[in-house]
This record gives structure tokens, C-alpha cells and sequence, in this order.
């Protein structure tokens, strides 16, 4: 079993750095994007030249050299504050994707084994947990939860357990036919056993996508959120709240306090989906022929 | 009974738990989290015969089997409250007041992000593994990532604020409102011969459907690309072009009336998107649709509108599944066979 798991990566890396084709590429962006945006977040205490929360200079100064990309409508660096709603960003990313992965996966692994009428209702539930438009359900759990970092990741979290369900219990349907489950069944290993040990490792290599291409989801909801003012309170950092407070003065031709949060969301959202699609393409080559 | 009216039927029958479903899951997230409703509505600091009140006013102070039982018995009969403010109006007639704006926004942001979709994916898998291929997989990618409230805003700088082209909020310019048949201004401005209300409200739908559809169209071109990538390998393709029609022809009339089957199922699955986009593009472009009656009853605390507002687009979602399910079946009659 170690041995499968252990060949199965040392085959991925050598995929990823045998040879270099345009998802090589694809890939690579993405995750250099996100190496930036994770180092801001990390390093912006230190880089950041003024507090983000502070009135520092004169209200809507275009950028200049003291304020290298301008400054909001109440005197805030908008540099400043671009750097530290990074660390807010990513840690709704991080919490909400691990809330989704660490219901979805085992509810996909439990339903997508024992079958029957127990799979029926969950699959009924999640599929239409996943018809409704995402955004529009994190509203509402947003709403009645109240503001929160915890609880805007609970709310995304939740429209994303379907995708982990769906995908991991496709592939439990199919990897649960193989000759080795039948084996271990036949040497009296319990259900438990079998899921964990023998099921569980052959469905892991997909959830890194899928992981990828949740969190891109994620920061275009969280910036949504804050932009209809369900997100965090005021005065902190937030790329779709500093959005929402540009807004206005928009017609003053002030276009600095909301292109340069924009574009960090489109920034990390674009990073995650490159690397999410990158590694897709990589682990499963039969995508590039458009089928 | 022929096989379409059979999987019509039983298309309808298998809808209905989906909708007791999603009616429970809004009415577990709005009741039943943790989270008070009346909370939410007047603060946590309302002194508690204020609380006890409005709890009695809502139904809330029942056990929760019954609030469900009346919530079931009250949506069946189409009732979907009454609003907490402004005069308290039926819930239904807010967003019937709403609903026309958010369905002209949709239809053609769908139009845009369908013309941009087809014409983009058929070109790509033309080019299929060439730089212009790849070009259009990266505008894929780049479309999906746009946030909405940003990209409406830099097409609002650049059409409106800066070249003032485009009106960047609105529906239409004041006193212009065509009269009231379908609520759809563009229709109604047609049906009526006025000239002056149908240009100004397609100038106001301008950017905003152009940000929706734009952020739509990316899906589009993926799959009308890989979808037109397997018709143009098939057989009857090579043999019409063996027979000298025109490649145009070849690619147009067809392999795209082939490809687009999967496209149309697709269709159905980014409405619950362009709905969630729609609430964005609304907020962003101050367009009085139903994604602006939410947020701005979120603001007000209305809690009964919010929750009404979002079975409304519970039920909207499921009954147009149902629509693009139908069409699918009698395009493709291999469907209903399944």
C-alpha cells in the first residue's frame, strides 16, 4: 500500500518535471502568483509603509511617490491596505476550502461505498445544495451567522462541499470495482479498513485540483461578500469592502482606491484557477485533446 | 402517450423533491442556524417584550416543526409573506416588481456571452493547438476570474467617466419608462413604437450585460470549443468536405448544429451562475432587479422579503432546469429513451 502511494507521487513528480509542455507553464504561473500574494500576506507587517487602518495623508491623493498607489476616501494607503487584506483573503481561503474538504471528502467516501437509500438522499441533497448559485446561499448563511471570519468561511465552505462530495464519490464508485478491494474484502479486512487504507489513498491525487479551483471560487465570493457589505466589519483591510467604498467616487475620476484591490482579487483568483487547470491538464493528459 | 410527454412528466415528477429540498435547506439556514432571525432584524440589544413581539409577529416563538409545517403551507399556496417595511406589501409583489430588470439583465448578458462563446470557440478549434488555441483557453480562464464588481467598475471608468459614451446606473433615464406590458423596457419600447425609451434603455443595458456576459462567455468558449474539436473529427464532416462545400458552410451549418447540443445543457447549469452574477452586476450598476431588492433588504433587516426572495430564485432555478431539461429531450430524442 506505502508502496502504491509512494510510486504514485514519484510518478506525478516526475510528470511535473520530466518534461515541459504549455501546462508545465500554466501551472507554474499559477503557483508563482500565488508564492507572491502568500509572501505579501506573510511579509506585510514589515513591507507595508503605513498602518492600513490609519488616516495618513490627505483623502483620495492619486498615486504618487509617498503614496505609491494613492490614498481611499478617508486618507488610508491603499498600498497599505492592499498588502494586509491579503492575509484576510487568504485566511478565508484556507478555512473555508479546509471546511469544505474536510466535510465533503468523507461524506463522498461513506455515501459513494455503503450505496443504497443513505447515498440516494445525500446525493439528492448535495445536488441541489449545488444547483443554487453559490453566492446567492452564502448571502443568506452570512446573514443570519453575523460577521466573522469564521463564520464568512462557514458560509462559503458550505456551497462547496457538494464539489468535493460529487468528485470524490464518483471516483470511490469506480476505484470500489477494483480486483484489490475485492482481495482485501476477501482476507476479512473490515469497511473501515478498506476505505481508509485502500480507497481513501487512490481517490487523494484528484482533490489537489479540486482544492485549486475551489479556493479561485472562494476569493471571487468572499470579495463579493464584502462588497454588498456582509463581509467583515469597517475598518479592516478587505479587497472587496475597499471596492464597495470606492465605489462612489468613481464620477471624481478617483480610479485608484478600487482598481488596485480588483485587481488583487482577479490576481488570486486567476493564480488559483491556472494551477488548479495546470495540474488537471498534468494528471490527466487526455484533457489537452479537448475531449 | 409518446416518449417526449413521458419524460416531461416524469422530468416534473422528479423535480418536486428537489424543490421540498431546497425550500429546507433555506429554511434551515434562515431559521434554524445558529443566528436569530429577530436578531438580526432589530439588534441584539431590543429590550425583550420588543423581541417576544416580533417573534409572535413572525411565527417564530412555535416549535420549529410547525414554523416548517406553516412555511411548507404557505409557500404551496403561493404566499410568500408580507414585507417588513414600507407598508408591508406581499412579498410576491416586490419582487414581481423587481423580477422584469433582473430578467432583461439576464437575457442579454446570455445573448452577449453566447455570441462571444460560439464565435470564439468555434475559432479555437479551428485553430486547434495553434497560439490562436491557446490564446482563447487563457481568455477562458482570465474571463472566469474576473471579479464582477471590478471589471463593471473599469467599463464604467472607461465608457462612462472618462469617454462618456455609456450611462454607468440605472435602468433607463428619468421620465422615459415606456408603458408597463411586460416590464421588460426594451421589449415594452418596441411593442409601444418608442423610439426615445428603447434607445435609452438599451444604452443603459449597455455595461452591465457586457460585464455579465463577458464573465459568462469564457465557460462558452470552452465548451463549444472542445465540443466542436470532437464534431469536426467525425466522418460526415470530412465527407462534406470532400464534396466541396465551402469550409464556412462546413463549420457553420454542419458541425456547429452538432456541437451545440452539449452547449445547450450547459445553458441551464450557468443560469444559477448568471443569477449569483446578476446579484453583483445589479449592486454595482445600481439596476433596481431582484439582486438589489436582496442586498438592500439584508441592509434593512427585512428579514421575510430576504427569505422570500431567495425561494423565489430557489424555485426560478429548479423550473428552469426543468425548461432546458425539456428542450434537450426534444432536440435530442436519444434522451428521453435513456
Amino acid at each position: 500500500m506505502k508502496y502504491s502511494v509512494s510510486k504514485r507521487i514519484s510518478s506525478i513528480t516526475k510528470r511535473i518535471f520530466g518534461r515541459r509542455g504549455a501546462e508545465y507553464y500554466i501551472a507554474g504561473t499559477g503557483a508563482a502568483i500565488i508564492a507572491v500574494v502568500v509572501l505579501a500576506a506573510l511579509l506585510a507587517p514589515f513591507i507595508a509603509p503605513y498602518n492600513p487602518i490609519k488616516t495618513v495623508g490627505k483623502p483620495l491623493t492619486p498615486p504618487n511617490s509617498k503614496y505609491i498607489m494613492g490614498t481611499d476616501s478617508i486618507g488610508r494607503d491603499v498600498y497599505s491596505r492592499i498588502l494586509y487584506g491579503s492575509r484576510i483573503a487568504l485566511t478565508i481561503i484556507l478555512l473555508s476550502a479546509s471546511f469544505s474538504l474536510l466535510v465533503g471528502v468523507p461524506l463522498g467516501l461513506v455515501s459513494g461505498y455503503i450505496g443504497g437509500t443513505f447515498d440516494k438522499l445525500l446525493v439528492l441533497l448535495m445536488d441541489s445544495i449545488y444547483a443554487f448559485p453559490g453566492l446567492i446561499l452564502a448571502i443568506a448563511i452570512a446573514h443570519v451567522l453575523g460577521p466573522g471570519v469564521v463564520n464568512i468561511a462557514l458560509s462559503i465552505a458550505v456551497i462547496y462541499i457538494p464539489t468535493y462530495f460529487r468528485m470524490i464519490r464518483g471516483e470511490v464508485l469506480s476505484v470500489k470495482e477494483n480486483l484489490y478491494v475485492e482481495a482485501a474484502r476477501a482476507i476479512g479486512a473490515r469497511d473501515f479498513e478498506i476505505l481508509f487504507r485502500y480507497i481513501l489513498p487512490n481517490v487523494l491525487p484528484s482533490i489537489p485540483v479540486v482544492f485549486s479551483l475551489n479556493a479561485a471560487d472562494a476569493i471571487l465570493v468572499e470579495a463579493g461578500l464584502s462588497f454588498l457589505g456582509l463581509g467583515l466589519p469597517a475598518p479592516t483591510p478587505d479587497w472587496g469592502f475597499d471596492l464597495k467604498n470606492g465605489h462612489p467616487y468613481l464620477p471624481a475620476k478617483c480610479w485608484w482606491p478600487v482598481t488596485f484591490p480588483g485587481l488583487m482579487v482577479v490576481l488570486v483568483t486567476l493564480g488559483f484557477s491556472l494551477l488548479g487547470e495546470g495540474i488537471n491538464e498534468i494528471l490527466n493528459p487526455q484533457l489537452r485533446e479537448g475531449r | 402517450m409518446s416518449s417526449l410527454r413521458v419524460y416531461i412528466v416524469t422530468r416534473i415528477l422528479a423535480a418536486i423533491p428537489m424543490v421540498f429540498i431546497l425550500l429546507t435547506i433555506v429554511f434551515v439556514v434562515m431559521r434554524v442556524l445558529p443566528g436569530d432571525p429577530v436578531a438580526a432584524i432589530v439588534g441584539t440589544k431590543a429590550p425583550p417584550h420588543v423581541v417576544e413581539a416580533l417573534k409572535k409577529q413572525l411565527g417564530l416563538d412555535k416549535p420549529l416543526i410547525i414554523q416548517y409545517l406553516n412555511y411548507i403551507w404557505q409557500l404551496l399556496h403561493g404566499d410568500l409573506g408580507r414585507s417588513m417595511i414600507w407598508g408591508r406589501r406581499p412579498v410576491i409583489c416586490e419582487i414581481m416588481d423587481r423580477f422584469p430588470a433582473t430578467l432583461e439583465l439576464s437575457i442579454f448578458s446570455f445573448l452577449i456571452s453566447v455570441l462571444i462563446g460560439v464565435v470564439t470557440g468555434v475559432y479555437a478549434a479551428q485553430r486547434f493547438g495553434r497560439p490562436a488555441d491557446h490564446a482563447l483557453r487563457l481568455y477562458g480562464i482570465i474571463t472566469y476570474s474576473l471579479f464582477i464588481p471590478w471589471f463593471g467598475m473599469i467599463l464604467q471608468l472607461i465608457f462612462g467617466v472618462y469617454l462618456g459614451w455609456l450611462p454607468v446606473g440605472g435602468r433607463i433615464d428619468t421620465y422615459m419608462e415606456p408603458k408597463h406590458i411586460t416590464g421588460l423596457y426594451v421589449l415594452d419600447s418596441i411593442l409601444t413604437f418608442n423610439m426615445p425609451s428603447l434607445i435609452s434603455a438599451l444604452r443603459h443595458l449597455a455595461l452591465p450585460s457586457i460585464t455579465l456576459g463577458i464573465y459568462i462567455s469564457g465557460i462558452f468558449t470552452r465548451i463549444v470549443r472542445s465540443s466542436m474539436i470532437n464534431v469536426l473529427r467525425r466522418d460526415f464532416i470530412r465527407a462534406a468536405r470532400a464534396r466541396g462545400i465551402p469550409e464556412r458552410l462546413v463549420i457553420y451549418r454542419h458541425a456547429l448544429k452538432n456541437a451545440f447540443i452539449p452547449v445547450l445543457t450547459m445553458m441551464g447549469l450557468q443560469f444559477a451562475l448568471l443569477l449569483a452574477g446578476a446579484v453583483l452586476t445589479e449592486t454595482t450598476f445600481s439596476w433596481p432587479g431582484m439582486g438589489t431588492l436582496l442586498v438592500e433588504r439584508i441592509l434593512y433587516r427585512d428579514f421575510v422579503t430576504v427569505q422570500g426572495t431567495i425561494v423565489f430564485i430557489a424555485v426560478l432555478i429548479i423550473t428552469v432546469g426543468l425548461i432546458v431539461d425539456i428542450l434537450y429531450a426534444y432536440l435530442d430524442p436519444r434522451i428521453r429513451l435513456r
